[in-house]
């Protein structure tokens, strides 16, 4: 997976591919549970969630195929928050529509003027999902006490907790405080660079 | 918004740089989370003003003293406190303390930082060493270590008053004193910026000399009692560069005798430093070897009035260094054996080792005159047998060639070589060997030489061997005006029984009437001298003497009496003599005293006629006694290197004359009492 990211191309353009299976699966393990987070902070209802899940990417591989590279510069983000705000408007429509509609199930109400609310929600969230996916790297790359540490003193540990909790000296805290935090950091840059833009910007 | 509640989010958002400064300057960061920058403040030390705790600088990871104005100290006041920071500041010298920092605290309170020496002040340091207890030599060794400090001050002083800044508070417990030999000067609270010319190196600065300046206007009298000079105790007087000379002249007087200047309490301490009353260090400390220089140097550097004090700290340093060098100080007026000591003491090796190269010299020198004046003769006479040879060479080649004439003059020169020169009065009868044998060799080789037979006779003439002399004369075909002597050998020929004994004194006396001086001047004196060189017995030899000087003499003048003692070596003459000497009139040309040819020490001249000391200033006589003669000059004397005594009638020369005689030679007034 990784060597992949080595590549010129990001995952997104690579995922455009209809041939490039992986690039596919790799593309839905990174952002299947930030698009069904961001959904349960709209809809209540398990199963309308997976099925809007479900539906969104199915969208977004499509559009993917359609896309000309290069040409819309606009945020990978911006994009895909616009397909699944529009699903799930689409699915409030339809839902209107019938009588057995059950609009208890709706979080946020889609008015134009709650718009940027749920931008910004997005926006966190996608954060949160970063920076996630960046830890688990870290934990993938990092053996003992190291990502321990590292937790600790973000969660707001001194350096004397640290020491004592993990019975460690604190020149050692301090050292793989900072190995970490610099992979840590290394990681949601590789991350950001891969996931949030179409192309590589920094190539152009 | 939530974005700073969640750290993780904050991650999110790093840039590039954010990355390498969490990571990779660590200290910058903890700089930057810094709020106190001081930390664990101790007390250290309390002034008149200020007080001096030790904290560790956060900032700079390093210990420094804080400076701050004690509790009492008005807010008015806190210009001056403020001022001495700026005042230190200002100067940078290796030897006067760093004031890192200048600031206002959290109590809106002024404080500086200043550099922190481990160590004591000059005058604990001093205390320390326990000079009382120490033997001369730990007391020298200790006056070194502790002058090398002084010379320190001296140059951190100089510095600041090359800036226009004045101490005006010099003490020891002013001086810090470093483990590793740093000497700092500390507390310059009652500096002073000089106004005036020279302000242009200042001119940049941040304070300016009239805010400076009102700190010291504070109160009448600042400084330490003991060390301070006569015009701080005086009101309104002017202090200047001279009154940290005078307060560096009391740090000597520390470092020499271990106690201030002066001691008492403060108003009787004041009172005599108003009039210089001051005990100098070499009374106050009679027990110790303390050094007349250095004590000179006090003297001057706490004179009462500034202009009779160094003017220069420079001038005060040099002293010291001079002192620590070895030299004497301007200050000590040193005499010349003091001085020669030093400079002993500075080169003990040099000088002692110049010493024994001087002494094998002078032992060598001796030792070579002696063995060249041994060889001296030797020498002499080997050169005049080279040059025997010499002529021999000549000779023979001459005659092989028949160059007779020019042989003949040849001949005639060396003639002159043996039986004339002033050689010839000294070894008379070895230069007419030698002339015999040179003859000889001649006539061997060339038996018809007449010229070589009449010197042969001339010689056997001379030696009284009128016999042989008239065998050798016969040989001459063309005796002409050698005629005389070949009659007077004749006749003396006949009186002589034995050919080898010397004429009678009443013989010889005869003798100088047969000839007349212009026919050969000196005959006779080559013959008296000779004779005189061989004979024992001189009775009679005072009518020989007399002739002597009648025949070299015209008949104007007279003789009265001779008398001669050749044990004693003395001759007393009488009469009116002109002539006392020949002069040789060929290009050789030499002047001899009639008197020479006998061995004087004792010459009696009284009533001589005697006009010019120079006619027997080539004399070696040891007495001289020139009574009754009508002498006008006595400069001659200086030349009679033997003479010793000198005797001359009551008021026969001026003082001036009398003047003219070496000092060595004792003059005996007596009476003219001629005969």
């Amino acid at each position: 997976m990784s060597e992949a990211w080595r590549t010129r191309q990001t995952l997104i353009h690579r995922a455009k591919d209809p041939r490039d299976g992986q690039a596919w699966e790799d593309f839905v393990s990174y952002y299947k549970d930030f698009i069904s987070i961001v959904i349960a902070r709209m809809i209540r209802n398990c199963h309308t969630r997976e099925d809007m899940s479900q539906e969104v990417l199915v969208k977004v591989w499509k559009s993917l195929q359609n896309m000309e590279m290069g040409k819309n510069n606009a945020k990978f983000r911006t994009w895909l928050s616009t397909i699944i705000k529009n699903t799930v408007l689409n699915f409030l429509e339809r839902e209107k529509h019938r009588k057995t509609s059950d609009l208890e199930q709706v979080i946020m109400t889609i008015e134009p003027e709650k718009q940027s609310e749920i931008e910004v929600m997005i926006e966190e969230e996608w954060e949160k999902n970063v920076t996630n996916l960046a830890l688990d790297r870290v934990r993938a790359a990092f053996s003992g006490h190291a990502v321990d540490v590292f937790i600790m003193s973000v969660e707001g540990k001194t350096t004397e907790e640290i020491c004592e909790i993990l019975n460690v000296k604190p020149n050692t805290v301090y050292v793989l405080k900072n190995r970490v935090k610099s992979r840590f950091l290394e990681e949601i840059k590789q991350l950001r660079q891969d996931l949030e833009n179409f192309s590589l910007k920094k190539e152009k | 918004m939530s974005e700073s509640r969640d750290p993780w989010r904050s991650f999110y958002h790093m840039t590039d740089r954010d990355i390498v400064d969490v990571d990779f300057c660590p200290t910058y960061n903890y700089l930057r989370k810094l709020n106190d920058r001081y930390e664990g403040e101790e007390h250290l030390a309390m002034g008149g003003m200020k007080e001096i705790t030790k904290a560790f600088d956060l900032n700079n990871s390093r210990t420094v003293a804080i400076a701050r104005p004690l509790k009492h100290i008005k807010k008015k006041q806190y210009d001056a406190f403020i001022h001495e920071a700026q005042l230190t500041s200002h100067l940078d010298h290796p030897n006067i303390i760093k004031v890192f920092d200048l600031g206002i605290d959290k109590d809106e309170c002024p404080y500086f930082t200043m550099e922190l020496k481990v160590g004591d002040n000059l005058k604990q340091h001093i205390m320390k060493q326990k000079i009382s207890e120490a033997d001369a030599h730990e007391f020298e060794q200790c006056l070194r270590d502790n002058l090398e400090i002084f010379i320190k001050v001296c140059d951190a002083i100089a510095y600041a008053h090359s800036v226009n800044v004045i101490h005006l508070d010099l003490k020891p417990a002013n001086i810090q004193v470093g483990q590793y030999g740093e000497v700092l000067v500390c507390d310059w609270g009652l500096g002073k910026l000089m106004g005036g010319f020279g302000e242009q190196d200042l001119a940049e600065s941040t304070f300016n000399s009239d805010m400076i300046n009102e700190a010291t206007h504070y109160g009448e009298i600042k400084g330490t009692p003991g060390y301070m000079a006569p015009e701080q105790v005086i009101p309104n007087a002017k202090k200047n560069e001279l009154t940290d000379i005078y307060a560096l002249g009391g740090i000597l007087y520390y470092i020499l005798c271990q106690s201030s200047p002066m001691k008492g309490d403060l108003s009787e301490i004041i009172e005599r430093t108003k009039k210089n009353d001051i005990v100098f260090p070499a009374e106050r400390c009679p027990h110790q070897p303390i050094p007349k220089s250095l004590d000179a140097v006090v003297r001057k550097a706490m004179a009462l009035k500034p202009n009779d004090r160094y003017q220069e700290v420079e001038e005060l340093r040099k002293e010291v260094h001079q002192y620590l060098r070895g030299f004497a100080t301007q200050a000590e007026g040193a005499s010349f054996y003091r001085q020669l000591k030093l400079l002993y003491q500075r080169n003990r090796l040099t000088v002692l080792s110049i010493m024994v190269v001087l002494v094998v010299f002078i032992a060598v020198v001796t030792f070579s005159i002696v063995v060249i004046n041994e060889k001296k003769i030797a020498a002499l006479n080997a050169l005049k047998k080279e040059n025997e040879a010499l002529a021999l060479y000549q000779n023979e080649k001459m005659t092989t060639q028949g160059l007779n004439e020019d042989f003949n003059r040849e001949l005639t020169e060396f003639g002159k070589y043996f039986t004339g020169g002033l050689v010839y009065y000294l070894y008379p009868n070895k230069a007419l060997d030698q002339g015999e044998a040179k003859l000889r060799t001649v006539l061997k080789k060339n038996p018809d030489n007449e010229s070589a037979w009449l010197q042969l006779g001339y010689i056997y003439f001379l030696r009284q061997r009128f016999k042989q002399s008239l065998i050798y004369l016969s040989k001459v075909r063309h005796l002409e005006d050698s005629m005389t002597l070949m009659l007077v050998s004749q006749k003396y020929a006949d009186l002589k029984k034995d050919g080898h004994e010397l004429l009678k004194p009443v013989q010889l006396e005869e003798l100088t009437q047969e000839f007349h001086p212009h026919y050969r001047k000196w005959l006779l004196i080559k013959m008296l001298a000779y004779d005189h060189q061989l004979r024992t017995d001189f009775y009679g030899y005072d009518r020989v003497i007399k002739a002597y000087l009648k025949f070299y003499n015209p008949e104007s003048s007279v003789i009265d009496l001779v008398k001669y003692l050749p044990k004693e070596g003395k001759l007393s003459i009488r009469g009116n003599i002109e002539v006392w000497g020949l002069q040789e009139d060929s290009d050789e040309s030499f002047d001899l005293c009639l008197l020479q040819i006998f061995p004087l020490d004792y010459l009696d001249v009284r009533h001589s006629g005697l006009k010019d000391l120079e006619y027997i200033s080539s004399l070696k006589i040891k007495v001289l006694d020139i009574r009754d003669n009508d002498i006008a000059d006595l400069s001659p004397i200086a030349d009679m290197t033997h003479l010793k005594t000198l005797i001359v009638s009551i008021g026969q020369f001026s003082v001036k004359e009398i003047l003219k005689i070496p000092e060595k030679i004792k003059i005996e007034r007596m009476e003219s009492s001629a005969f």
